[in-house]
C-alpha cells in the first residue's frame, strides 16, 4: 500500500513537472521544487480522500479535494519558486490549474481503461 | 530589553506551573486538578484580550501593570490562600504579564525574531515549573528582581513606552485597509486555534524535552522568518510538518516514536512569532489587544483536546493556506 501510494504521487509528478516546463518555467531549480510540491499535495490529497466517506458524495468530494489541492500548490509555489514569487500571480494559477486537469483526466481515462 | 522580558516570561510562567504542580501532587482527586488547571487556564489566556485593550487605550498603565506581576504571582505562590484564589491569582497575574511585555516586545522590535524569542521563554518556564526542577521561590526571585529592572529602565524612560504613535517602520510593512485586516486576522486566529490543538507530546527521555522543542520552535520561527521571509518559512514549516507526517506513517522502532511527533510540534510552534506579528499588522494601533485574541485562540485545545479531533493532514494544509493567505493580505512587502 505504501508503494501504491508513492508510486501514485511519483506518476503525477511525472505527469505534471514536464507541462510546467512546457508553461514556461524554465528553470530547473523551479522544476524540481514543482515536482516535490506535487508529491506532497498528492500524498495529501490521497491520504484525505482515504478516510472521507466517499460513498456519499464521490465527485463532489474529489472535486473539493483536488480544488485544495490546485489552491494548495499555488500557494506553495508562491513561496518557494524564485522565478514566480515576486511576479503576479494570474499565470501561476492558470499553469497549476492545467497542469492539474491534465494529469486529473489521464487518471480518469487510466481509470476507465482499467474497468 | 528582549532579554528581561524573555527571562520573566520564562520566571512567570516556572512560578505558575510550579504553584499548580505542587498543588496536582498533594491532589488525590484528578477530576479537582483538572477543574483548577482549566480555571487557571481561562484566566490566563481567556482575559488576556481584555487586559490588552485596556492597555492599548493608555500605554501608560503598561508600568503600573507589569509592577502588579510579582504582587499577584506571589500570593498565588502561597498554599495558604487556598487554590482557587491560587488559581485566580496565578491566572491574573499572567495575564497581566504576557499583555503588558507582549506589548512592549511587539511596538519596540520590528521583526519576527525578537516575539518569538520573548514566547520561547514561557515554554522552557512552564516545562521547569511543572516538572518542579526549582520551586515557586526560585521563579519568584528571578521575576522580582527582572521586574524591577524593567521598571527602572521604563521609570527612566529608556524604553520610550508612553510613546503611541505608530512606527514609520510599521506602516511600511502592514497595509491597513480595514476589511483585508479583519479577514486576515479571522485567518491567523484560526491558525493559532488549531495549533493549540496540536500540543504535541509522546514518550522522550527526558520531561524537558518537548518544552525544549516547543521553545526551540517558537524561537528559530522568528529567526527563520528574519533570514529568509515569511513566504519561505511557512513553506519551510508546511514541508516540516508534512515530513513528520511521513515519518509517522513509517513503522519506527519504539526508540525513535518520539522524532515525528517532536518534529511536528516544533514545525506547528514554528508558526507562534509569525501569527504574532501578521496580527500585530492587522491592526497596528492594538498591539495588547490582537496578542490577547491569540492567547485567547488557544483555549478551545486546552479545553477540547481530547474530544475534538481533526485529521493532521488536513491541519497542516488549513494551517499553511492561513498564513498564506494573512500574510499576502497584510504584507506589503515581500519580506
Amino acid at each position: 500500500m505504501e508503494t501504491a501510494r508513492w508510486s501514485t504521487a511519483l506518476l503525477t509528478a511525472a505527469i505534471e513537472t514536464p507541462l510546467f516546463y512546457l508553461f514556461g518555467c524554465r528553470q530547473v531549480g523551479d522544476c524540481l521544487w514543482f515536482a516535490l510540491i506535487n508529491v506532497m499535495s498528492n500524498l495529501l490529497l490521497n491520504d484525505t480522500l482515504r478516510v472521507a466517506p466517499l460513498e456519499s458524495c464521490f465527485w463532489g468530494i474529489l472535486l473539493s479535494g483536488e480544488l485544495v489541492a490546485v489552491v494548495l500548490e499555488f500557494a506553495l509555489c508562491r513561496c518557494l519558486l524564485s522565478s514566480v514569487r515576486c511576479s503576479g500571480g494570474g499565470k501561476l494559477f492558470l499553469v497549476v490549474l492545467s497542469t492539474n486537469l491534465a494529469s486529473f483526466l489521464c487518471g480518469v481515462i487510466w481509470g476507465l481503461l482499467l474497468t | 530589553m528582549l532579554i528581561l522580558c524573555t527571562l520573566l516570561h520564562l520566571a512567570v510562567d516556572g512560578v505558575c506551573g510550579a504553584a499548580l504542580a505542587a498543588y496536582a501532587v498533594e491532589e488525590p482527586d484528578y477530576a479537582s486538578i483538572v477543574y483548577y488547571f482549566h480555571l487557571y487556564s481561562l484566566i490566563a489566556f481567556g482575559f488576556q484580550w481584555i487586559a490588552g485593550w485596556a492597555l492599548d487605550r493608555k500605554m501608560s498603565r503598561i508600568l503600573p501593570g507589569l509592577a502588579l506581576v510579582p504582587i499577584l504571582l506571589g500570593l498565588g505562590a502561597l498554599p495558604g490562600f487556598g487554590i482557587l484564589s491560587q488559581s485566580v491569582l496565578l491566572g491574573a497575574g499572567n495575564c497581566l504579564f504576557h499583555v503588558a511585555a507582549g506589548i512592549l516586545v511587539l511596538r519596540r522590535y520590528p521583526g519576527y525574531r525578537e516575539p518569538g524569542v520573548f514566547v520561547s521563554g514561557g515554554a522552557i518556564g512552564l516545562g521547569l515549573g511543572l516538572s518542579r526542577f526549582c520551586g515557586t521561590a526560585v521563579f519568584l526571585c528571578i521575576c522580582a528582581a527582572a521586574t524591577a529592572v524593567l521598571l527602572f529602565r521604563g521609570i527612566s524612560s529608556s524604553l520610550k513606552i508612553e510613546a503611541a504613535e505608530i512606527h514609520d517602520h510599521e506602516t511600511e510593512t502592514f497595509r491597513a485597509a480595514p476589511w483585508i485586516s479583519a479577514g486576515a486576522a479571522v485567518l491567523l486566529l484560526l491558525c493559532v486555534t488549531l495549533r493549540g490543538f496540536s500540543g504535541g507530546s509522546g514518550a522522550s527521555c527526558h520531561v524537558m524535552f518537548f518544552p525544549c522543542v516547543f521553545a526551540a520552535g517558537k524561537a528559530l520561527g522568528g529567526v527563520c522568518c528574519d533570514a529568509i521571509g515569511w513566504r519561505r518559512t511557512t513553506a519551510f514549516i508546511f514541508i516540516l510538518s508534512f515530513a513528520a507526517l511521513e515519518m509517522m506513517s513509517l513503522s519506527l522502532s519504539a526508540a525513535w516514536t518520539w522524532l515525528p511527533a517532536a518534529l511536528l510540534a516544533f514545525a506547528s510552534n514554528m508558526t507562534m512569532p509569525l501569527t504574532l506579528r501578521l496580527l500585530h499588522g492587522c491592526c497596528l494601533a492594538c498591539p495588547g489587544l490582537m496578542f490577547g485574541l491569540a492567547a485567547g485562540c488557544l483555549l478551545p485545545g486546552t479545553f477540547w483536546r481530547e474530544s475534538f479531533s481533526i485529521l493532521p493532514q488536513g491541519m497542516i494544509v488549513i494551517q499553511f493556506l492561513s498564513l498564506f493567505l494573512a500574510g499576502s493580505a497584510v504584507r506589503r512587502t515581500e519580506a
